[in-house]
């Protein structure tokens, strides 16, 4: 058999050569480094693609940071080699990212042991960053922190609510935990009743069986927990089956392309954020018009919580001494650490006075949003 | 010594190798299997119940993640007797999703939010070993009478059957040795990774499988590691063309089955003598 | 609430059927699964939203389009990557591992031209709904319906009545045969891509239309579905592909309307696999299954 055991062996000597020679760490450079971590190919690859944008408005703004940028394409694999290549290899002093709640599930023990402090800018799956302390934080603010008061205005612009149905992704982590738990509760300790639940998928494409279903149920309004895809498909759904109930969706949905995917069907629909491109206060008016300037599609959470999620690190490498030298290396760390956790009322640019709690998680002034005239509102 | 970066992307190799193998097994005795992100999911989760509430060592999570897909593969197996080609194929896949939407909706495994937490137990050095102890049995395999009997029913069912080999043990075998051989990958994948959750076992990852094994061909046992090597590394050598990644790697595929239509490794397989 | 279930379940259904019969002509025809058949579908959505935003034209254009596109694209497919391997006579996954190449090109190949997310057909074309009685019905759906009708009519005429596709039904029989007869069997392998991959192209833009809901990666799903279908109705059969798929809408949505929906699929592969145990020539194929 000497024909495929020669190649064979060629084969893998050329291939753990090649493997080899790219592992060859570079020597570091006496500048502190931020480690970052998108998805910028397969799939998330729009929310990378935002990100990026902010990303790179961030560096024109200028600053002494190094941003070592990975992409993972999403996959678990990728997020736990790459962090791993960060902290080994690159020696960043902190990672922001990644984007999924999965991908923060597998990175976050890894930093843990490297003792980096990483921080999510977008992950709102509840518990990731609590049990990583004191490594991990998340800058996006979970369900939990935000039903309550999303529910009390919608209840009190819809009083003859008693009676719901939930439309809920069951395969999609965190649409999975608000409309099956966080939401269901907010509405039981206000009255309300949940006749059914109804399931649904993140990638269906035919919801017409669960909105039939949930016609015939004869509710007096309806709560949709999903991401801003299915989120508008459903609605459209629900609105092209007759429905004309009120409408309240969790926060999955927050995003501008939802009002674009789901048309006149959005309107009167409400949900809750931190961030929404319509927003009048005029740090985040002038923040939008630019990215606007930058990329054809206006900005969303992703991109809005990347750039201040940068913010905040640059802010804590500046005020915490950190001096990116090699053999400091841990000190900084530690130093970014003590920092992050010790972040109170800070005036993020575009979502505003943000802590970090105990648990790592972000606290932020949540806003009630309601779809008018195709635009996102604040509900007073 | 290597660094961290590396160490978990060899680690990865290593994990994928053992899946390769364990699908190398079926595939020889004629039975293409689509399924096996189904087995490599029971063996996961079974192994990481074992090690975290029961709190047993890992070699024992394993076997019990082992020994849990290879009864799968075993109940699965026997129906597959009858049925061959993109028929199994098409079976294989249904069972592969199956599980997947079982352990979605499944309460105490965390449904869609998976199980985190995992203790990281697995080494380069285990996982090394694993492969290269699978790749042994492979080796001996090839020269006793088991191996004998496979390569005869990959050759001519019927003619085997008449030379007196028991199709039934030998194939529904095959495919339970290969569904314990998943679950064992399973169970080295969730101690690595950390968090488990449905979507990591979905169809992608049987067809991932199924292609290393069909990439480095069905000549040799080598196969599957060659296999493996090219899907593990390619992705994280071809970094530098990071946007068109999947393009790369697809066209390459296309090149593969062009010019190497039976596998990267197939030389012309021994006469059976 | 039944009857609206059951129509609903009828149109998802033919959306289905389209796909199904595509991969039953290349089953039928090459004896191989093409597994890329679902990125096709894909990207027959894709060129018709494109034809719709550049040309600011109606779905009836950016039907004919689409069908025309991914025509196009099947023949290109199957010139670059089947044909080399035919000529190799290599084992049966040395196509399968290919198409797999292909599948994964489209994907990202789409992704870049058009974002990673779902996008949707402007509103402009947003659809009127009637009401007959206790059932809804929308303007889109009654396309949709209709445009697979037309197309498997068509589709059955032409298999039937013409020299090109009775060639094909001859090369399905046997591929010896056929060139015995004189039948040139690589022009009617092209040809059958090229209606294969129109018919998914179209079915693309009837379920972009329908749904809103286009995407780089919504073909998986399909394709795995297509495959499905294509067993339920037996292998190479057109006829069983599209009543196996209008069956398939209608389990689908019957499930989701009376179980929860996280097991629907779970269903369908279950209906899939006691047909494989029990009858694996499908609900219409004959004879004895090789």
């Amino acid at each position: 058999m000497v024909s495929h055991g020669k190649f064979a062996r060629f084969a893998l000597a050329v291939l753990t050569l090649s493997a080899l020679a790219l592992g060859v760490a570079e020597p570091a450079a006496a500048q502190a480094k931020i480690g970052v971590l998108m998805p910028l190919s397969g799939k998330g690859a729009s929310y990378g693609a935002h990100q990026q944008v902010a990303v790179k408005m961030f560096q024109d703004k200028g600053g002494a940071l190094t941003l070592v940028i990975y992409d993972t394409r999403g996959e678990n694999t990728d997020a736990i080699n790459l962090t791993r290549k960060l902290i080994g290899s690159d020696h960043v002093v902190a990672i922001v990212g990644p984007l999924f709640s999965g991908e923060s599930e597998v990175t976050f023990p890894v930093a843990v042991q490297g003792k980096t402090p990483i921080i999510t800018p977008t992950s709102a799956k509840p518990g990731i960053a609590a049990a990583n302390r004191p490594w991990a934080f998340r800058n996006a603010l979970t369900s939990d922190k935000l039903d309550g008061a999303l529910v009390e205005k919608w209840l009190a612009a819809n009083p003859s609510v008693k009676k719901v149905v939930i439309l809920v992704d069951t395969k999609d982590a965190v649409s999975k935990s608000d409309g099956s738990i966080v939401l269901p509760a907010a509405l039981k300790e206000r009255g309300v009743t949940v006749i059914d639940s109804i399931s649904f998928q993140t990638g269906d494409i035919d919801y017409s069986a669960q909105v039939t279903k949930a016609k015939s149920l004869n509710p007096d309004g309806l709560v949709v927990a999903a991401l801003y895809n299915e989120g508008a498909n459903v609605v459209r759904e629900l609105r092209k089956q007759g429905l004309a109930q009120p409408i309240v969706a969790g926060l999955g949905i927050m995003d501008p392309r939802f009002i674009e995917l789901a048309g006149p069907a959005a309107e009167g629909v409400m949900t809750v954020n931190d961030f929404w491109t319509d927003n009048p206060d005029p740090a985040v008016a002038r923040w939008v018009a630019e990215y606007k300037q930058r990329s054809p599609t206006p900005p969303s959470n992703a991109a809005a919580l990347m750039y201040d999620t940068l913010d905040i690190v640059r802010a804590c490498v500046e005020k915490s001494g950190v001096s990116g030298k090699p053999d400091d290396l841990e000190k900084d760390r530690e130093r970014m650490r003590d920092c992050l956790s010790r972040v109170k009322d800070y005036k993020a640019p575009v979502t505003g006075s943000t802590t970090f709690n105990a648990d790592g998680d972000a606290l932020r002034q949540p806003v009630v949003l309601v779809v008018r005239k195709g635009k996102f509102e604040s509900v007073r | 010594m290597i660094d961290s970066y590396w160490e978990s992307v060899l680690i990865f190799l290593a994990i994928n190798t053992v899946l390769a193998l364990s699908l190398y097994l079926p595939i020889s005795a004629g039975q293409l299997s689509l399924g096996h992100g189904g087995f490599m999911a029971i063996g996961a989760y079974v192994s990481v119940i074992c090690t975290t509430w029961l709190g047993w060592p890992l070699v024992a999570g394993l076997a019990g993640g082992g020994l849990a897909a290879g009864l799968a593969g075993a109940v699965v197996g026997f129906p597959a007797l009858r049925i061959k080609g993109i028929y199994l194929i098409i079976l294989t896949m249904g069972f592969g999703e199956i599980v997947r939407i079982f352990f979605l909706n499944f309460e105490p495994t965390g449904q869609a939010s998976g199980i985190g937490g995992i203790k990281h137990l697995t080494t380069l050095p285990l996982v090394t070993l694993v492969a290269a102890l699978m790749l042994l049995c492979l080796a001996r395999f090839r020269h006793a009478r088991i191996g004998r009997a496979l390569r005869a029913v990959q050759e001519d069912e019927v003619a085997a059957e008449a030379m007196g080999v028991d199709l039934t043990r030998v194939k529904v075998g095959a495919f339970a040795l290969g569904a314990l051989g998943a679950g064992i990958g399973g169970g080295l994948y969730a101690h690595h990774a950390l968090f488990i959750d449905p979507a990591q076992f979905g169809f992608f990852r049987s067809a991932e499988i199924f292609l290393i094994v069909v990439l480095g061909g069905l000549g040799s046992y080598w196969g599957p590691v060659v296999g493996a090597a090219v899907v593990t590394l390619l992705p994280e050598l071809l970094r530098f063309v990071q946007d068109w990644r999947m393009t790369v790697f697809g066209t390459l595929l296309i090149l593969c089955a062009v010019l190497r239509p039976a596998g990267l490794l197939s030389g012309r397989r021994r006469a059976a003598a | 609430m039944l009857l609206q279930q059951l129509v609903n379940g009828l149109m998802l259904g033919s959306t289905y059927s389209l796909i199904a019969i595509g991969y039953a002509l290349i089953f039928g025809v090459l004896g191989l699964v093409h597994l890329a058949h679902g990125e096709v579908f894909m990207m027959g959505a894709l060129i018709g939203l494109q034809i719709v935003l550049w040309l600011h034209a109606g779905p009836a254009v950016a039907l004919v389009g689409a069908l025309l596109g991914t025509a196009a694209l099947g023949v290109v497919i199957e010139l670059t990557a089947f044909r080399p391997i035919r000529a190799r006579n290599g084992p049966i996954f040395a196509p399968m591992v290919s198409t797999i190449g292909v599948g994964l090109i489209l994907q990202e190949v789409a992704t870049k031209a058009f974002g990673g997310e779902q996008v949707g057909f402007p509103h402009r074309l947003e659809p009127v709904t009637w009401r007959l009685g206790p059932v809804t019905i929308s303007s889109v759906q009654v396309l949709i319906l209709g445009t697979a009708l037309v197309l498997m009519l068509a589709l059955h005429l032409w298999v039937t009545r013409t020299r090109m596709g009775m060639a094909m039904r001859a090369s399905a029989e046997s591929t010896l045969t056929a060139r015995l007869l004189g039948i040139s069997t690589d022009r009617v392998i092209l040809v059958t891509f090229a209606v294969a991959s129109a018919l998914a192209g179209a079915a693309g833009v009837l379920v972009g239309l329908s749904f809103n809901a286009i995407s780089p990666f919504m073909g998986i799903d399909m394709g795995v579905k297509g495959l499905a279908i294509m067993l339920l109705g037996g292998l190479g059969n057109i006829y069983g592909a599209m009543v196996g798929g209008l069956l398939l809408g209608a389990i689908e949505v019957l499930s989701v309307a009376y179980l929860a929906s996280s097991y629907r699929d779970a269903f369908v592969f279950a209906v899939m696999i006691l047909i494989l145990l029990f009858r694996p020539q499908g609900l219409f194929g004959v004879g004895q299954v090789r």
